[in-house]
């Protein structure tokens, strides 16, 4: 155990919540709400995954020995649910900087080894933003319009401020896309409501709220100055904002402000919410900064960390905060007791855990520790290199016993992407060579890695999300 | 070459190549003076700054698919042809890392990704490689392409300080800005003030060769200073000239 990495100060500061009074005019869209259906062009066909071929046996003159007959090779149950993901399936050498992608739907067929990939929409052009509503119904989506009327709508017309993205709500059930009547182009940080009839997004000093049932966007909070960051709260009643040096709460009920604390700011904060929305984590990893802000209570404590390059993230009760710290030839997890900010536990691996790539579903350039906590809670799958092997492993945390599942040389990135809803699988992406990539379900026993997607001398899939089953009834 | 959308991005230390991005395939290209040799670099998609560190063997970065998106910035290992992301933020732009004259350090303006196009920003300081960071300075001009720039001695960078950052006319229109000059110590990280300007937009900053003087544009004139001296202008009045570039240093005046 590394105590010495760490070092831990803690103090308290309390601000009582100035309530502050917050414009909420309603705003008059400049887009009429036209519902729109994609309808699907050309599709790509995705490539099919196939597990590697099985080997012939050729008879020889030798009679093969009478053995029991080989109990057939049990697969382990199947995930429960889909996944999601973007592929642009251009081929290398490719032309032209734009893209356009599709989304496909990959569900289970008969076993584990054999997925249907489907597209659902096309001719998404640029890179759009995707997340899926908290009841799994619904898509949201952005997707590039023809802002300046020139017949063509790309990405670097974007980028020149001619066209803009807008938002739209896909409906699963349906298969039907309707374009939200947002009133602006590029909604910054769209993040649904736990509603699953809300989304948040900003402009540059605005925050908005806007309802999928056609009612225009609402401000909900105006800034003196461009907003860093918005991250809403996981049950959709605080959104937390970061703007002239203040990081602040807006009730989204009440539209209140409670502006928290002024201790934190600068670029490079990396907000995230605790599951319960308890608390809000504040960590920056160039200045070695730690913030935990109590929600309830709005007392703000502090840490420093150590120098090591440091990943943070909650486990799904609340109640830990998962810090990885990766160094040049080892990493090391602390669990941090949130109340406190104290360790409870602590484990090295001599190996560094992978930083995650920058294609992140809802943010591009986002980097986060090959570390992920399975929904019980009770392990972590771990990705990490170890003699230019990459190996994907496991964390009990009971027996803190770390237990390898799997690897593959020449890997050159790895993704752990997320367990499956049901907590048996592993979901994740390697890119290998040039230009090949895979998208693979592993359990959490082991075995065999089964592929859902492979892509060669093309893009690799991105946006990839596991969709659960629907929780509406 | 015929490229009909591109920009020059940096020389090479020895003055024998040239990077540039070509806009409509979204590619960097490493290209010699004599148009001979071309090399296309594996770089991210949205790739828009490149600078070469002053040993000439590897390149930083900057990246962005686009408004929203955040930014990277990492180093391109000229040696190997392979790129290595150094930082990321889902909700910032890096723009201008400029590497200090022995490489060890880069100076980079950090900016809140947002539809505004002259916003202010951040002056950060990081060693190649390593996660930590300073910061140096806040509400420095970021947006109207105005990169930090290091004395020759390496001890200080100066910048661009905006004067009128409530202002939302400066934040939409490129002239409205109100600026001045200032630096920090890399050693003790003090701030001082380079010039006092009253409601003038003072940009395009040059150190001399030997960072005697420091060069810039304000009134659409070319002004040279001396640290804790006063400006002088050295443009006739009569002219607009702007954009200064130093070609040799004028020995001191007795």
């Amino acid at each position: 155990m590394r105590t010495n990495l760490l070092t831990w100060v803690v103090f308290c500061l309390i601000f009582v919540g100035v309530g502050c009074s917050v414009n909420q005019p309603t705003v008059t869209p400049t887009a009429t709400a036209v519902s729109q259906v994609i309808v699907p062009t050309e599709t790509a066909v995705p490539p099919t995954a196939t597990t590697e071929p099985t080997p012939v046996v050729t008879e020889t003159a030798v009679p093969p020995p009478t053995l029991e007959p080989t109990p057939a090779p049990t697969l382990p149950p199947p995930p429960t649910g889909s996944v999601l993901f973007l592929w642009d399936s251009e081929t290398f050498p490719y032309e032209g900087a734009e893209r356009n992608h599709t989304l496909y739907l990959a569900q289970l067929g008969e076993s584990v080894a054999a997925w249907d990939v489907q597209p659902l929409l096309n001719d998404l052009f640029g890179f759009p933003i995707l997340e899926v509503s908290p009841d799994n119904t619904k898509l949201m989506f952005t997707l590039i319009e023809d802002a300046n009327g020139d017949g063509s709508a790309t990405q670097e017309g974007v980028n020149r401020g001619g066209d803009g993205y807008v938002l739209y709500i896909y409906e699963f059930a349906s298969g039907q896309s309707e374009k939200l009547p947002i009133g602006l182009y590029n909604p910054f940080n769209p993040a649904w409501l736990s509603d699953d009839e809300s989304l948040t997004y900003r402009g540059s000093v605005t925050v908005y709220l806007i309802h999928t049932d056609g009612l225009p966007g609402q401000e909900i909070a105006v800034f003196p100055e461009p907003i860093k960051w918005i991250m809403p709260s996981p049950d959709g009643s605080l959104i937390a904002v970061n703007a002239s040096g203040l990081t602040s709460f807006i009730k989204v009920a009440t539209g209140e402000l409670i502006t928290v604390t002024g201790e934190i700011s600068g670029g490079g904060m990396e907000p995230i919410w605790s599951p319960d929305s308890q608390w809000l984590a504040l960590h920056h990893r160039w200045t070695d900064q730690f913030f935990l802000i109590n929600a309830a209570t709005l007392e703000v404590s502090s840490a420093e960390a150590t120098g090591a390059e440091s990943y943070v993230s909650w486990s799904p009760d609340s109640q830990q905060l998962l810090l990885v710290e990766i160094e040049e030839d080892s990493s090391t997890l602390s669990f941090l007791d949130p109340h406190n900010l104290t360790i409870s536990a602590s484990r090295e691996i001599s190996a560094p855990i992978f930083i995650q790539g920058a294609s992140d579903v809802k943010s591009v350039f986002a980097t986060v520790a090959g570390a992920v906590w399975s929904p019980d809670g009770t392990q972590i799958a771990l990705a990490f290199s170890e003699q230019d092997v990459t190996k994907l492993a496991i964390l009990d945390l009971l027996t803190m016993e770390v237990t390898e599942l799997w690897e593959k040389p020449d890997v050159a990135e790895i993704h752990i992407r997320g367990w499956s809803p049901d907590g048996d699988w592993i979901l994740f992406t390697l890119q290998q060579a040039t230009h090949h990539s895979e998208l693979n379900i592993l359990h959490w026993q082991g075995g065999e890695a089964y592929p859902i997607f492979v892509a060669d001398e093309t893009f690799p899939p991105q946006s990839i999300m596991w969709l659960a089953e629907s929780t509406q009834p | 070459m015929f490229y009909p959308r591109s920009y020059f991005l940096d020389w090479s230390p020895d003055g024998a190549w040239l990077l540039f991005r070509e806009i409509d395939h979204d590619q960097i290209w490493l290209v010699s003076v004599d148009g001979q040799e071309r090399l296309l670099l594996d770089l991210p998609v949205g790739t828009y700054g490149a600078a070469f560190a002053p040993d000439g063997r590897q390149i930083i970065y900057t990246a962005s698919r686009g408004l929203g998106f955040g930014s990277e910035m990492g180093f391109f290992d000229l040696t190997i042809g392979v790129h290595t992301v150094w930082r990321t933020d889902p909700y910032h732009v890096f723009a201008f890392p400029t590497w200090s004259p022995n490489g060890e350090q880069i100076a980079y303006i950090l900016m809140a990704d947002s539809n505004i196009p002259f916003t202010t920003g951040e002056l950060w300081l990081a060693a190649p490689a390593e996660q930590s960071a300073t910061l140096l300075a806040q509400q420095v001009d970021a947006g109207r392409g105005f990169p930090p720039a290091w004395t020759p001695d390496g001890q200080f960078v100066s910048f661009i300080q905006r004067n009128n950052p409530a202002s939302l006319r400066a934040d939409q229109s490129f002239y409205d800005l109100h600026s001045n000059i200032y630096q920090v110590e890399i050693a003790t990280g003090e701030k001082t003030q380079l010039t006092s300007f009253d409601q003038t937009m003072v940009y395009d900053i040059a150190w001399s060769p030997y960072g005697r003087q420091l060069a810039f544009t304000a009134q659409d004139g070319i002004w040279v200073v001396e640290p804790g001296q006063a400006p002088i202008r050295v443009s006739p009045p009569a002219t607009v000239a702007r954009h200064p570039v130093w070609l040799v240093e004028p020995a001191p005046s007795e």
